[in-house]
């Protein structure tokens, strides 16, 4: 019967699709106009649709496509629909599900639009990367590879299905919780679980006629384990008292579900047995990926990031930020040493002051500001400055462009930036209709189309600043500049001139300096200014102040700055959107509530145009909306940290004093301009490039980082291969991923095998990459260590600007010596080096001698960190072709090199490598060298008594791990040597080298430089690396649970104060634990460190603790899913 | 060092699934999702165990670790879970027995026989009842459970092993089915780890998540 069924279902089919063809010579006859640009396209129409399905059918008919009335995977190519419920949504994840415009705009554009703005979510990633966007544990059944599966499995058959719609339609209303014990149909088992919510008409399409039969025989479900109540009427045993009302909610909810008898028992006792599946389909990834063949506008990528970062004049401006950062630090210190400083503008000031008190009398008594932050902040600086000595320009619209003034450019092939404008558009304006429009540059004209064609080929150049008078004609910064003259036709392009800039930010802060040194650098042209000490100490108000500073900065630098005041940063920044253009506001505490109020909320600093999305879509537009919502809610959506935040900025409270010396929280480089890598070596050499970046930068800063982000940009699968902005990244999708290195790094070269091996992870296609950033954070620092340096090493605000040059050139050097390094390939026979006590060094380290590089070198030579290979690996030609300058630093170092050597293969240095991971090729490790200088770290941790100590003897204690057995020869050197003094650091280096060893987290202490090695690796057969064993977590050596605590008894029993280092030594051995999936022991030292951490009378150890077990807590959270329940 | 030979994998999943047998009945004893009448005494790794003599569950129990098994032989099962749910089919709380490969196979088993040596299965065998017994004083550090429970096993596999489950299918209309969302997403899950265990053929653990608010 349901075979027959199934034949008129689908004779059904084929006679709509008939009628259809029959139909459509018709219709074009009628209509005249016809087109075949859906040729190739079948539209299914889900639910009501503006134009009606009907309508679109028709459309269809004009223009060559083809509509069909059942869904069929197979044959439908694209689901129109306006809206759907989530259910279906969920059940369509990867199908192409587009609006109704897309069909309007096609044929209104005379051809086929691309789909992917008319995408009805935007969520619906598409299929591209299954493998990164799912995690590889993820308990969700990854719905965007279902369409992969549904493709590869047994094709299912419309028509009995539908049917079966019908048959079962108890297990349709139930399925969502239904037992799937019951076998549906046993040759398609998996799908049975989610098919059958799809309606009637989306059933899949083409299944056998045999199968078909089969299933209406085998029905029956399979016994399902009896539910509580049978049980217990089964085991004819007494009855517990709760037992009565059971049986009354089963009737309820089986009346709801099931009304026949039968199915009562399956909805109650839903034992199911299933399995949720998470497949890496990279090949079939690969596949679907778009394969870029367009041209590519790239030089090699070697040299692209030091040619970026030192022609991108705009990223030194960012730099500079640092510079001032630095530039303050060191009027504090200065004033430090020579005990006072001269403020010019304090003592004109106070002229003032003496002054008008001669004039009237009294006045001082309006002076009783409690605290004062000024923000002054320069009036579109750029432009002013760039005005500065052309008055003829001044009260014209001005801009500041890269453009040279012709607002025109041709398209090149491949790009089509309409689809660009309009996605962005889409993107921007849909979601939230109404809502403020983020990025005004994107707003077009959606109904007039030729208007859009015209944009196309507009100068996309940016605006980076424009005058009020631009602004008034609609102009904003970082509008296109094309577009901003279409908008203001008088409008004036002005050059960059970062000369003048460096000059007039300087001059800025030099004044500033002058009236005080409790100052934060914002940016080159924003400071905030804690005026409260000042003010009292001369007894002016703060509108006298300000008034002072901005003629100040106007006569000196010839441009206006506005100043907002208030009692915290937060009211000062919200004050000078007031005090704008060039004027003063000082916002006063009885006066914030009525203005908070009716501020947008995305004014509010942290709320960008994704959290106001977010904000709108809670129905939260101004500040006054915010206040509404609680505490708890805004926690509950954005987090603790940032929902507190929200909280507080909406009522005007900010707590954040002035820091003149701002902590960083992360360091990172990143690139999107021009990224279209060839080959995986290509992306790969870029990584350690830019990984270069970032260790210079950490080095500026004298930071270490622990967590190394990898953030990349891919194209969007759909999105043109070619963006409209020349070397733009055009529509992507950003991803990051995240690891934890053993220890706390600055080397380049660590972060690079890091990221490296995040890459791989990810499984991407390179030509798909269109930006790559890399972050690190878990900042940890020689920061005092510096500071002490820069009371010493007197540094002007100008060395510190022009510092930036020599580093670039060191920069550039890096590639070259990348470049070149990349040609030899170290033998991989070498590789699997067995760890051998006896002769710790030379067989390894003799290999690869010239990509050896210990984050020790690197601190102790700070920009110079990178050594150069070998004369003998150098391709010679690349080393003529350097400037003069560079060749001779190279040489240099190979001379120096020379004299090193031996101190380099000195026992201290030891090499090892051991094939730990499947996935890690191998590590090198080195251990810290003797005679290198001590670590300043180190020095300082030597007062305390740290773990360290406790280490130590634990250390003598158990001597059987492997990791002993190579230290060994450094051991016997402790003994000998033996004043504590000179032990310090090298136990140190023990300590470091154990935890890494212990780690089998992604971390990779692998210290060649050529990136290419890592493809050497593979050789080692996988059998070795899968079967080496992952030694057992320790914590300072110790491994069984009571050596740890008594470990943890001592550290919290004799030290007051625990450090830093030995905090993080204990979160990372947690770490460990969660990785080696013994959570067991995890609970019981977290219960020991709450017991006796909590315990201590010092409340610092209960910070400490609470500061382990947040971090644990992070870490389980990514592990599991859920966090630790501490009772 | 060697790997285990699909002999000794079997005699592993053999080990694991007797376990999980033992533990799914204690587990439902003890979390009281059947009424404690159903269920007898008996004595097992040497300690005392609760197990239902209820014929169909216990058919069903049976018949869902025949299906693990060739999972666990093929070292593909990564997590075995068993989930009791509250009336509205919503997570309360997941035993979740998570299984990997030991650290390292000592180069002691060089034969493939002698992993059936007693010592080693004895050592085992004592790891297992610690586990038992954490099992069953579970519910020291659990909260109850609303009334009305029941249960299901959701396996977690590694890589592609699912397709390979759709094609074969161990016991006859008995198929695996992928866990929907709703099964497995619990709400303010709270982590309990249990047991760990580490012997030379097996590492095991076992942690239990909970719903913060179960009622």
């Amino acid at each position: 019967m349901y075979k027959m069924y199934g034949g008129y279902m689908a004779a059904k089919v084929s006679k709509l699709d008939e009628q259809f063809k029959l139909d459509a010579p018709r219709e074009k006859h009628k209509e005249g106009a016809c087109s075949s640009i859906f040729s190739g396209v079948a539209i299914y129409v889900n639910g009501y649709t503006e134009p009606s399905a009907d309508e679109l059918r028709r459309l269809m008919m004009l223009h060559g496509g083809q509509f069909h009335v059942y869904y069929s995977r197979s044959k439908t190519t694209h689901i129109i629909a306006n809206n759907l419920p989530n259910s279906k949504i969920q059940e369509l994840k990867g199908e192409k599900v587009i609006r109704p415009e897309w069909i309007t705009d096609s044929i209104k554009a005379g051809r086929l639009l691309p789909y992917l703005q008319y995408m009805l979510y935007a969520k619906q990633k598409g299929l591209l990367f299954p493998g990164m966007t799912l995690r590889q544990t993820s308990e969700i059944a990854g719905p965007s590879h279902r369409p992969l599966q549904l493709n590869a499995r047994q094709k299912l058959h419309l028509p009995q299905r539908s049917i079966q719609a019908s048959v079962l339609n108890h297990e349709q209303s139930s399925s969502g919780c239904q037992n799937n014990s019951v076998p549906v149909s046993s040759h398609t088992p998996l799908s049975n679980g989610h098919t059958h919510l799809v309606n009637g008409a989306l059933k899949p399409d083409d299944l056998s006629p045999e199968q078909s039969s089969s299933l209406g025989a085998e029905q029956r479900p399979k016994p399902p384990p009896p539910n509580y109540h049978e049980a217990a009427k089964a085991s004819e045993s007494h009855l517990l008292p709760k037992q009565p009302q059971t049986p009354n909610q089963l009737d309820k909810i089986s009346n709801k579900t099931h009304p026949s008898p039968a199915s009562l028992s399956l909805s109650y006792s839903s034992v199911r047995l299933n399995g949720s599946h998470h497949n890496a389909f990279s090949s079939d990834a690969a596949s679907l990926s778009t394969t870029n063949t367009a041209a590519t506008p790239d030089p090699p990528t070697g040299g692209l990031i030091s040619e970026f970062y030192s022609h991108s004049r705009l990223h030194q401006i960012s730099t500079w930020r640092t510079g001032f950062s630095e530039y303050v630090n060191e009027l504090h210190s200065k004033r430090k040493v020579a005990g006072g400083a001269c403020f010019a503008g304090k003592d004109r000031l106070r002229k003032l002051v003496a002054q008008r008190h001669v004039d009237s009398q009294g006045t001082s008594a309006a002076i009783n500001v409690k605290s004062c932050i000024l923000h002054v902040d320069m009036d579109c600086f750029f432009v002013s400055v760039g005005i500065r000595h052309r008055p003829e320009l001044k009260g014209k619209p001005v801009a500041v462009t890269s453009n040279r003034g012709q607002a025109r450019v041709p398209v090149r092939p491949g790009a089509n930036p309409q689809v660009e404008m309009q996605y962005y558009q889409r993107k921007y304006t849909n979601p939230q209709p109404g809502e403020i429009v983020m990025s005004d540059h994107f707003v077009i004209e959606n109904s007039d189309s030729d208007r859009q064609y015209e944009t196309a080929s507009l100068s996309m150049a940016e605006i980076a600043s424009c005058s009020y008078e631009a602004r008034q004609a609609g102009v904003r910064n970082g509008m296109f500049f094309g577009k901003a003259k279409q908008l203001c036709p008088m409008l004036q392009s002005v050059p960059y001139d970062f000369e003048a800039y460096k000059e007039v930010a300087l001059n800025m802060y030099e004044i500033l300096a002058g009236y005080t040194h409790d100052i934060e650098a914002l940016s080159c042209d924003e400071v905030l200014i804690d005026g409260s000490t000042l003010l009292a100490e001369v007894g002016v108000n703060p509108d006298d102040l300000a008034k002072a500073i901005r003629a100040d900065i106007r006569e000196k630098t010839g441009c206006c700055a506005s100043v907002g005041m208030g009692s915290n940063i937060l009211l000062a920044r919200l004050a000078t959107r007031k005090a704008k253009p060039n004027g003063q506001h000082f916002l006063k505490s009885e006066e914030v509530d009525d203005f908070i109020r009716d501020l947008p909320v995305t004014s509010l600093p942290g709320v960008g145009p994704v959290m106001g999305r977010k904000l709108a879509a809670m129905g939260v537009r101004s500040c006054g909306d915010l206040q509404q919502v609680s505490l708890s809610q805004l926690q509950k959506k954005f987090g603790p940290r940032t929902g507190q935040t929200l909280f507080r900025f909406c009522r005007g409270l900010d707590d954040r004093p002035v820091r003149y010396e701002k902590e960083r929280k992360s360091v990172s480089a990143e690139m999107n301009y021009n990224i279209r890598f060839t080959k995986v070596d290509e992306a790969e050499c870029f990584l350690t490039n830019l990984s270069m970046e970032v260790q210079k930068r950490l080095q500026e800063a004298g930071l270490r980082g622990r967590r190394v982000t990898l953030k990349v940009m891919v194209r969007k699968v759909g999105a043109p291969v070619e963006p409209a902005k020349y070397g733009g990244h055009g529509i992507c999708d950003n991803l990051a991923r995240t690891v934890m290195l053993a220890q706390s790094t600055d080397s380049g070269q660590l972060i690079a095998t890091a990221v490296i091996k995040l890459l791989h992870a990810m499984k991407l296609q390179v030509q798909d990459l269109r930006g790559v950033g890399i972050q690190v954070q878990l900042l940890e620092g020689n920061q005092s260590v510096r500071q002490d340096c820069n009371v010493l090493r007197k540094r002007s605000i100008k060395d510190l600007l022009l510092g930036q040059e020599p580093s670039a050139k060191s920069n550039n050097r890096d590639t070259h010596q990348e470049k070149t390094s990349s040609t030899t390939v170290p033998s991989a026979s070498s590789l699997p080096h067995p760890l051998s006590p006896a002769e710790p060094v030379p067989g390894t380290s003799k290999e690869q001698p010239a990509f050896r590089q210990t984050p020790k070198h690197s601190r102790s030579r700070l920009n110079l960190s990178i050594e150069v290979p070998s004369p003998s690996q150098v391709d010679r030609s690349v080393l003529e072709a350097l400037p003069a300058e560079l060749r001779e630093q190279v040489e240099q170092s190979w001379t120096k090199r020379d004299g090193k050597q031996n101190n380099c293969r000195s026992p201290g240095t030891l090499l090892l490598q051991i094939p730990n991971q499947p996935d890690s090729p191998g590590i090198v490790l080195e251990l810290p060298n003797f005679s290198q200088p001590k670590n300043p770290l180190l020095q300082l941790k030597q007062p305390g008594v740290g773990l360290g100590r406790v280490k130590r003897r634990y250390k003598r204690k158990n001597a059987i791990s492997p990791v002993k057995k190579g230290a060994s020869p450094l051991k016997k050197r402790q003994m000998t040597n033996s004043p504590a003094k000179t032990l310090a650091p090298t136990v140190y280096g023990i300590w470091n080298l154990m935890n890494v060893f212990s780690s089998h987290m992604v971390s990779l202490f692998q210290t060649e430089t050529d990136p290419s090695t890592s493809s050497s690796h593979p050789d080692i057969p996988e059998s070795v690396t899968k079967l080496i064993a992952r030694p057992a977590p320790a914590l300072a050596g110790a491994c069984d649970l009571t050596d740890i605590k008594t470990l943890l008894r001592e550290w919290v029993t004799t030290i007051t104060e625990p450090m830093e280092e030995d905090i993080l030594q204990v979160v990372k051995y947690c770490t460990d634990l969660i990785e080696d999936k013994d959570l067991e022991r995890l609970d019981l030292i977290i219960k020991y460190m709450k017991r006796i951490m909590q315990q201590s009378v010092e409340s610092v150890w209960s910070m400490a603790f609470d500061f382990i077990l947040d971090n644990v807590q992070v870490v389980v959270q990514q592990a599991y899913g859920s966090t630790l329940k501490i009772a | 060092c060697r790997r285990l030979t699909e002999q000794e994998y079997s005699m592993v999943a053999d080990i694991l699934c007797e376990f999980l047998e033992v533990a799914i009945h204690l587990i439902l004893y003890v979390r009281e999702v059947y009424p404690s009448g159903i269920f007898q005494k008996r004595k097992k790794y040497n300690v005392p165990v609760q197990m239902s003599c209820h014929p169909e569950l216990n058919q069903y129990i049976q018949d869902t670790l025949h299906c693990v098994k060739p999972l666990i032989e093929k070292n593909d099962a990564e997590k075995v879970v068993v989930v009791i749910m509250d009336k509205e089919h919503h997570p309360v709380e997941r035993f979740v027995f998570e299984i990997s490969q030991p650290p390292l196979l000592s180069i002691r088993f060089s034969s493939p026989l002698l992993i059936r040596n007693d010592t080693l299965l004895s050592h085992v065998e004592q790891l297992l009842r610690a586990f038992i017994l954490k099992i069953s004083v579970c519910d020291a550090v659990l909260n109850n459970n609303p009334p009305g429970c029941s249960f299901t096993v959701l396996v977690h596999t590694r890589d592609a092993a699912t397709r390979n489950m759709e094609k074969v299918q161990v016991i006859k209309d008995f198929p695996w089915i992928v866990a929907d969302e709703q099964e497995v997403h619990m709400q303010e899950p709270r982590l309990i780890p249990l047991k760990t265990m580490t012997s030379d053929i097996v590492k095991m653990q076992l942690y239990v998540e909970e719903r913060t608010q179960k009622t």
